[in-house]
């Protein structure tokens, strides 16, 4: 399929819901957001071992297209990726208000841990220009399912001043072949994805406020013919808080995932912790410095990272970033890495905007 | 009357005029629709609701705000006192909530005559202004203060 052509068919979906949206009657008026996020990424590795996966040299670019459109109590929610090494569709969500509630059906970001569900695809709205490897994209070695489809309810209840919000997903997740395939909006009838749930429980000290803190826990079985497993039954259970207070931000979160790969004959069962712990600051209305590090405790012979050969068990990285008339980014990021079998460095420049 | 209650009455009358001019001379910030709005009151949470981009609907009619940005004070103010955040953290916030929810965010006014135009045209818009700017504009109703300059 030809870049053009891929592009066609994931704006396809996209245009015809907003078309929907604006040839329907109706008293109730209706609401449009666009939002545009492009980006430049290079990245240079040294220290690789010479069986890795992964390039010296990556580099990549591309838009992330969002719209919204509200009409009534009906939502539609779209956010396609056009980048260098992929087109696709990751999330179309088609929604129903209700008081402070909202249930979606569609493909969603799967509403686990923090990270996943506050930047998507918005490579502007986080600070760093990479994500916590535990909560990395399926296409880019992620280990989690990071979209699922199927119905997502999420709300918040105010109690006094504080808030209780919750996500509750019972959908689809994603198949395992090469790396983690979720459901493909624009091929709905490949892969064969089965059962995933997700709950996440957290409170904000004051609702609707920056700060919250949660719980949360998630059961996907994943097929994996491909790979020589029947099925893999991955249990997932963490916490996580976000914490700001101008001009600090700190992110963490923790992860148990346990994994039962099922054979015909036999199946095996490991289980490992990743962490992570980003701390941020501005230093003024342009300047911010950020750090992360992040772990993954496992066994050297966890069975299901083996099936992820590039998957980073350590990384520590600094950062500083430049923002400029409000809606273009210039990051530097530096880390160093330890890999299954080797340990490398990364520095990654990145520019990205919102319009 | 004697000369000791003479010198009270006058230092009394004294101290009425200048608590009476402290009062006509304060500042306000106050919290304002358009004269027809028909909202009736509108409580803290649900002021901070709307203004980030929460919906909440009144008898059938959404809450709008409008941001009044015309005055770089008054909007601080009314970010630090309502909404509990810094502007930074108020525009990224509201950023996030569209990109992660489709919520609509409060529409933006740089010109006070087109904010008290927005609010006239925009059934259930709200908005905060100085009660100064307030004074010097016919049919709009103040819903309540929400921060007074207690300094002057």
């Amino acid at each position: 399929m030809s870049f053009s052509q891929a592009i066609c068919r994931a704006l396809l979906p996209a245009v015809a819901v907003v078309s929907v949206f604006h040839v329907q009657p109706g008293r109730a008026e209706s609401h449009t957001q666009v939002l545009l996020f492009p980006y430049v990424q290079a990245s240079y590795l040294s220290g690789l071992a010479d069986n890795s996966g992964l390039d010296s040299d990556e580099n990549d670019f591309g838009l992330n297209l969002f719209a919204a459109l509200e009409k009534g109590r009906f939502h539609f929610l779209g956010e396609a990726l056009l980048a260098k090494d992929e087109q696709e569709i990751e999330r179309l969500q088609l929604g129903w208000r209700m008081g402070d509630s909202k249930a979606w059906l569609g493909r969603f970001h799967n509403p686990i841990g923090y990270w996943n569900t506050q930047y998507h695809h918005g490579a502007f709205l986080q600070t760093s220009v990479t994500r916590p490897v535990i909560a990395e994209f399926e296409d880019d070695g992620g280990v989690l399912p990071m979209h699922l489809a199927g119905l997502l309810i999420e709300g918040i209840k105010e109690h006094s001043k504080s808030g209780l919000g919750y996500a509750l997903a019972i959908a689809t997740g994603p198949e395992l072949s090469d790396e983690l395939e979720p459901f493909d909006v624009l091929s709905p009838g490949s892969g064969s994805q089965d059962l995933a749930l997700t709950v996440n429980i957290y409170r904000q000290p004051i609702a609707y406020g920056p700060n919250q803190y949660g719980l949360f826990a998630n059961y996907t079985e994943i097929p994996a013919t491909d790979r020589g497993y029947d099925e893999i039954r991955q249990t997932i259970a963490g916490g996580y808080w976000n914490w700001e207070s101008d001009p600090w931000r700190l992110i963490g979160s923790a992860y148990y995932v346990r994994n039962r790969l099922d054979e015909q004959t036999a199946n095996e069962t490991d289980n490992f912790v990743a962490a992570y712990i980003q701390a941020e600051k501005i230093l003024s209305d342009d300047w911010s410095i950020f750090g992360r590090a992040e772990k993954t405790f496992a066994g050297d012979n966890d069975a299901y990272l083996a099936l992820f050969p590039d998957h980073t068990r350590e990384k520590i990285l600094a950062g500083v970033r430049l923002v400029l008339f409000d809606r273009h980014a210039l990051t530097l990021e530096v880390s160093d890495n330890r890999g299954q079998d080797d340990r490398y460095r990364q520095i990654s420049l990145q520019w990205a905007a919102m319009y | 009357m004697n000369h000791a209650k003479r010198i009270l009455l006058r230092g009394f009358l004294c101290l009425t005029f200048l608590v009476c001019s402290a009062q006509t001379t304060q500042r306000s910030l106050l919290l304002v629709a358009a004269g027809d709005h028909g909202l009736g009151a509108v409580t803290h949470a649900e002021l901070r609701k709307v203004f980030l981009g929460v919906p909440v609907t009144r008898d059938n009619v959404r809450l709008k705000p409008l941001l009044n940005s015309t005055d770089p004070l008054a909007t601080s103010i009314f970010l630090q006192q309502v909404i509990y955040m810094s502007e930074r953290e108020y525009r990224r916030h509201l950023v996030s909530r569209v990109f992660r929810f489709g919520d609509q965010p409060p529409t933006e006014y740089k010109e006070i005559d087109s904010l008290v135009e927005g609010l006239r045209s925009t059934p259930g818009s709200l908005t905060f202004m100085w009660s100064e700017q307030f004074e010097s504009y016919e049919g709009l109703e103040s819903l309540g203060v929400l921060w007074t300059d207690s300094a002057e």
